[in-house]
């Protein structure tokens, strides 16, 4: 595989968490695949983080802004913006309230398919624009 | 500049982060250098000096590299910043905690020089760390 192509795959990846196309999470996703989030999850562990996602935020866009690839890996800077609609998050119920955060993720690419993601959100910011936590003084 | 003389530049960059070696910013920072910040954009001395408010509440402070990817200008690099909390921080008397984070660092690099900066900080993390915001938060 290419970098190019490698590249191509993880935004297939993103397109497919938007379109919730679970059928094409799993294709995309090695099945011995490993996320390193707050606590490691297996394929179908971090399928189901992606059900309960799109079962709380709607229309979830990706925005990509730039990827860099070396090897088997590929390196994403992302925007994300959702709409908390659907379900109460973190005991804050659906406002209707966009949110908009960067992201950067990282995923390791093994015969066409990924095997490992590392995946950094705001999620401070996210929270704060949600309400959550007092506004920010002085982030780095 | 090849990826890998952009990678060891930003290995100095992190270096001079953690040491707050201003001579060694003046030589990797160009001067139209631009910093993409949760709190906006900074200018080379606007970054440094919020660069500083982290080095002056924090001592024994270093980065860890875990990942480093370079395709044409950009490097990235994953890696985990550690600190102890020595000082007063956002309101904050010293804790004497070790803080241990993640963090994403992107550079663009021109002629030698450090052009653009993006960085994402776990500044939840950290916050949970300092005890400053409640109950880690369930794995999605």
């Amino acid at each position: 595989m290419t970098a190019e192509q490698n590249k191509a795959i993880v935004r297939r990846f993103y397109k497919a968490f938007e379109a919730n196309d679970l059928d094409m999470l799993k294709e995309l996703l090695a099945p011995d695949f490993v996320a390193y989030n707050l606590n490691p999850q297996n394929r179908d562990e971090h399928l189901q983080g992606i059900r309960l996602w799109n079962g709380t935020f709607s229309e979830n866009r990706f925005e990509i802004i730039d990827q860099i690839a070396e090897g088997d890996r590929v390196a994403s800077h992302v925007i994300l913006r959702c709409i908390h609609s659907e379900a109460p998050y973190q005991g804050i119920p659906p406002s209707g309230k966009q949110i908009e955060g960067p992201a950067v993720s990282l995923e390791q690419i093994k015969d066409g398919k990924i095997v490992e993601r590392r995946v950094y959100s705001d999620r401070l910011g996210m929270l704060r624009q949600l309400g959550l936590v007092p506004p920010p003084q002085a982030d780095r | 500049m090849t990826s890998e003389q952009n990678k060891s530049l930003m290995r100095r960059f992190l270096e001079a982060s953690v040491a707050s070696d201003q001579t060694a910013f003046k030589e990797l920072l160009a001067s139209d250098f631009v910093a993409h910040l949760a709190g906006g954009p900074q200018n080379r001395e606007t970054f440094l000096q919020h660069n500083n408010v982290f080095n002056v509440a924090f001592i024994d402070r270093q980065f860890s590299v875990r990942d480093l990817i370079a395709e044409g200008d950009k490097v990235m690099a994953r890696t985990t910043w550690r600190g102890t909390h020595s000082a007063d921080f956002r309101g904050l008397p010293p804790t004497g905690k070790q803080i241990e984070i993640s963090a994403f660092i992107m550079d663009r690099i021109k002629d030698g020089k450090i052009v653009e900066h993006w960085s994402l900080f776990d500044m939840m993390s950290m916050m949970q760390q300092l005890g400053l915001f409640p109950a880690p938060q369930p794995a999605r």
